[in-house]
């Protein structure tokens, strides 16, 4: 099964996302802060992280950047969750090293279709 | 006729020759033989005794009646004596001449007589035109010699022009008048003018109809005097008016001559400067003043008195502009003018009250500062604490129906749904209402950067397909495929587009909604049109109207029927405009309607617009406060709630509020209006005050303008002493440095100047420069370099100061050279470059938030502080007197 390491700090937005994605499927393994976050993507190993932004502890770009930057995590593909779209932050994303970004509210199909994308291995947007 | 026997000349003639021929004729007789008889010697005798009296008669006739007649002619020159001589002789000669310089001298006399006359005449002529009258007093004191403006002026009976009336019964006459006053002792008061007419002297006299004399009495040898009258009637009525003036004035005012002495105040002034009573009297100097209140400890403690007066006197040549604190705590501007020939005026103002309003205002500036900020947390925080648990109705209803439909639970499924919406529903108007918010408060901002137009239709296509179909509606997008892109900002497009689709797409059914993307250009600028076509309800016109109201859908049915928030078309609007566009409308009541949106296409349309003035909310004007307000204030920040607060505080102050809400814009306002003073705030966000405040200091015409820099923390006490005398941008306009130097140097242009710089260059060339211009420069590379420089030399005129240098940059400088008593004194010119690039904007700003950080203790008045030291001053900001 496909893992799927969600990093999500807000818990209703955890237990919804998760719980939709596992419904879809995908194996969801859970990290409540940017540094929980590193450490499982290293020790979990999954197939996609979707990073919230505003976490505590380490934030989101920052968590992205270490993660781009490990042997072991750089393959991995990350979804940025921002919020508000506020400006800069989308480029921020990027520049971070994320492959993909959307924006709360999460519209689900949408951030489907972009996990589908990533995981199939297609050029991002 | 003379007489014969009294001429002198007759007898001496006559016994001459008797004598002769008395003693001719004894000779002969003795020669001849004969012997000497006694009858011839009587004979001879009478012989010579006959030639005597012919000889004498002779002579009498010859010459002594003639000589009688000349002298009598001489003696009596109307007598026609001379003329009686008419001989051809010597004597006849001598009459003639005689009579001829007679003649001539009677002609030269006549000629004088006549010159003398015309004279008089004319002296008599100027006399009697004079606008003085004049009298002179004989020795005996009486009136000998008036002009007929004496007369008129004193209205004295025409019996005191007899030349026989004396100055003493004048002044009873006068004194009877009442002229010396009532109730006098008369006898006194003549006694006591009397005693004075051996001085000159001046005084006035009031006459009974009012007139005003001046009268000047000067003694002449002989015991006599001349009086002189002036009507100084006019002259009196000026200096009352003057007078009048000087009193009524709300400033006071106080002259010195050329030799220092005050000669003219008003009482304002003695209010002002509560000296005692003798320094009014027109014989004390601006020293002495100084002096006294030097001693009386106004100039500080522990200073040179004798220095401090030689150094304020010195500076009376200038204009000169300072404060001094009163007793009671009253701030009182001094301002003095020099008058061309040494004497100067002295101005004293009452600025407690301004000084009250300016701390009143940066006071409302803070509290204007700290209620935008706690605005801008509020909707920030909103934003969040809103959303947050509306995403968990949203999703959580979303998951529940996925649940529901994937376990058969199907009928549970339109409930859901009806939670899903109106969740949705609820976001949609938060959103909305925190947009109009925002864009009403001043703090929504715009983000240029190139978008391409194809890609933000691909999404919005994506968005609007389902909405569109919801309805049996047609979506076409008619748009050329090389539409390029657009410089403006992605978001607010996507918005607008989403908006006036979704609108399109909820009041059309089974129609068509087309959305077709255009480019124009108009006047050269570059436009691109994005017109959403319908064939749904339409509008009619009283609909139209408010159309773009928030809120005001066309009522609240509409809302229930057809949903949305009411807000979309409002934000849609402010966008455009913000974007530099607009959005325009047709419709018909059951046909359709056509909504426009026009955005510029190029960056400099977009730019503009950005900075440009919306006027859909609370007008954002350019002028408030009293506009005949005689102080005007131009307040420059990019907070509009500070523009509001600050525009209305000062409006009820009377004073003319400029308001400007960009760098450029303060730059273009001030060059037009030519404020009195600016406020600018240094930590804008959006704008960096840095670069306005170096732009206006380094425009000729706009420097001289005080610009209170107020930078704002949290703290409510806030010092920052720049200690800087001006400002230079780089490169360094040397004219500019050379007038600057000038300005601020105690001696004129000798001396040294310290030159701080990183630059090696810089310093290379500002010492060639200094040194042409003949002063000596010592150079530090850095501040610390530079404190060193000043604890080994003794102290420059002026100080060149780079603010961006390594090891101690130049406001550490600052602050550390200004804890220095010797040091605080020496003005600083600080030079920076215009073109700071963001490390050094950074830099700047964090370097001006460790001083303020520091200086909270120093409770120093920001204002005062900077006033004093944008504006050229003379007198040390600290020293309270002068």
């Amino acid at each position: 099964m496909t893992k799927i390491l969600l990093v999500e700090d807000n818990e209703m937005n955890r237990d919804m996302l998760s719980r939709r994605l596992a419904r879809k499927g995908y194996d969801v393994v859970m990290a409540v802060d940017g540094q929980q976050g590193l450490d499982m993507a290293v020790s979990e190993g999954p197939d996609l992280i979707l990073m919230d932004m505003d976490l505590p502890i380490i934030d989101g770009w920052e968590a992205t950047r270490r993660v781009k930057a490990g042997e072991a995590t750089r393959a991995i593909p990350v979804i940025a969750l921002t919020a508000h779209a506020m400006i800069g932050d989308r480029d921020k994303a990027l520049a971070a090293g994320c492959d993909d970004y959307d924006t709360k509210p999460i519209d689900f199909l949408r951030l489907l279709g972009k996990i589908e994308t990533l995981l199939s291995g297609a050029p991002s947007a | 006729m003379p007489s014969l026997l009294r001429s002198r000349l007759c007898w001496r003639i006559a016994l001459a020759s008797f004598l002769a021929v008395l003693a001719a004729e004894v000779a002969v007789l003795i020669a001849l033989p004969g012997g000497f008889a006694p009858a011839g010697l009587l004979g001879a005798t009478l012989a010579a005794a006959l030639v005597a009296a012919i000889l004498a008669a002779i002579a009498y006739r010859a010459i002594v009646v003639p000589v009688a007649a000349i002298r009598e002619a001489i003696r009596n020159p109307g007598g026609n004596g001379t003329m009686a001589v008419n001989r051809n002789d010597e004597i006849g000669g001598l009459a003639r001449t005689i009579a001829r310089g007679r003649e001539h001298h009677e002609k030269v006399i006549a000629d004088q007589n006549a010159e003398i006359a015309k004279r008089e005449a004319s002296l008599r002529a100027t006399f009697e035109n004079m606008d003085q009258g004049v009298a002179m007093y004989d020795g005996d004191l009486k009136l000998a010699i008036w002009n007929s403006r004496m007369r008129e002026l004193l209205g004295l009976p025409d019996a005191f022009f007899d030349r026989e009336h004396t100055f003493v019964d004048y002044l009873r006459y006068v004194g009877a008048r009442g002229e010396f006053g009532h109730d006098v002792n008369l006898d006194a008061e003549i006694a006591k003018r009397l005693a004075t007419l051996g001085r000159k002297l001046t005084y006035e006299r009031i006459r009974p109809d009012g007139t005003v004399l001046e009268i000047t009495r000067n003694p002449i040898a002989g015991g006599g005097f001349i009086a002189i009258f002036t009507d100084i009637t006019e002259h009196k009525r000026a200096e009352i008016e003057l007078r009048a003036t000087l009193e009524n004035m709300d400033q006071g005012v106080a002259m010195y001559d050329s030799g220092h002495k005050m000669i003219l105040w008003n009482s304002r002034m003695r209010e002002f400067l509560d000296l005692p009573d003798e320094f009014f009297d027109r014989e004390h100097t601006f020293e002495e003043y100084l002096r006294y209140t030097g001693t009386r400890g106004e100039f500080g403690e522990g200073v040179d008195i004798e220095e401090e007066v030689r150094k304020r006197a010195a500076t009376v040549g200038r204009k000169v502009t300072y404060e001094r604190v009163r007793s009671d705590g009253s701030i009182i501007e001094i301002q003095r003018n020099p008058i061309p020939g040494g004497a100067f005026i002295a101005i004293y103002t009452d600025i407690t009250e301004r000084r009250k309003a300016e701390m009143a205002l940066t006071e409302a500036k803070q509290a204007a500062e700290a209620a935008s900020r706690t605005k801008s947390d509020f909707l920030a925080n909103m934003s969040h604490e809103l959303r947050t648990p509306l995403n968990a109705i949203i999703g959580y209803s979303q998951m529940l129906q996925e649940e529901a439909s994937d376990e058969g639970h199907d009928d549970y499924l339109p409930d859901l749904a009806k939670i899903e919406n109106a969740g949705t529903h609820l976001l949609n108007l938060i959103n909305g209402i925190l947009d109009l918010s925002k864009i009403e408060a001043g703090r929504m901002t715009v983000f240029i950067e190139k978008v391409n137009i194809t890609s933000v239709l691909a999404e919005v296509r994506g968005i609007i397909d389902p909405l569109a179909a919801k309805n049996g509606n047609r979506l076409v997008i008619d748009c050329a495929a090389d539409a390029g892109a657009i410089d403006s900002d992605v978001t607010k497009l996507k918005q607008s587009l989403l908006n006036l689709l979704s609108n399109a797409s909820k009041f059309t059914k089974d129609g068509t909604v087309t959305l077709a993307v255009g480019r124009s250009r108009e006047d050269a600028r570059e436009t691109i049109f994005f017109r959403v076509s319908d064939t749904g309800i339409g509008m009619s016109p009283e609909h139209l109207e408010k159309l773009f109201q928030a809120f005001a859908q066309a009522d609240s049915s509409t809302t229930r029927k057809y949903g949305g928030t009411g807000l979309g078309l409002a934000i849609t609007r402010h966008f455009a405009r913000m974007l530099g566009g607009d959005v325009t409308v047709a419709s018909e009541l059951g046909k359709g309607s056509v909504f426009t949106l026009t955005l510029p296409a190029d960056e400099a349309g977009a730019a503009a617009a950005a900075a440009a003035v919306d006027d859909e909310g609370p007008a954002k004007p350019k002028m408030s406060g009293d506009a005949e307000g005689e102080i005007t204030v131009l307040v420059v920040d990019d907070d509009e709630v500070v523009h509001e607060t600050v525009g209305s505080m000062l409006g009820r102050e009377g004073y003319r509020v400029l308001h400007a809400r960009s760098g450029a814009e303060a730059l273009t306002m001030a060059r037009e209006f030519r404020p009195d003073a600016i406020t600018l705030d240094v930590m804008m966000p959006q704008m960096d005050g840095w670069s306005v405040l170096t732009a206006l200091k380094s425009d000729p015409e706009l420097c001289e303008i005080p610009v209170t820099m107020v930078t704002m923390l949290n703290d409510r006490a806030i010092a920052l002493q720049l200690g800087a005398a001006g400002f230079l941008t780089k490169p360094i306009d040397w004219a500019r440095l050379n007038a600057m130097l000038r300005q601020h140097s105690r001696q004129s242009l000798e001396g040294s100047v310290l030159v701080i710089d990183d630059d090696v260059e810089m310093r290379r060339m500002t010492r060639q420069m200094l040194e042409r211009l003949g002063m000596s420069v010592g150079e530090a590379e850095n501040g610390e370099e530079g404190l060193a420089w000043l604890a080994a030399h003794p102290a420059p005129s002026i100080i060149l100061l780079d603010l961006m240098m390594p090891v101690m940059d130049g406001f550490e400088f600052l602050e550390r050279a200004q804890e220095r008593a010797g040091w605080n004194q020496i003005p600083v010119v600080v030079v920076t470059a215009m073109d700071l690039g963001a490390d050094d904007l950074e830099l700047l700003h964090s370097a001006t938030r460790k001083v303020i950080a520091k200086g909270a203790t120093t409770g120093v008045d920001l204002r005062s502080a900077i006033r004093d030291v944008l504006r050229p001053r003379a007198v040390p900001s600290g020293a309270a007197a002068g």
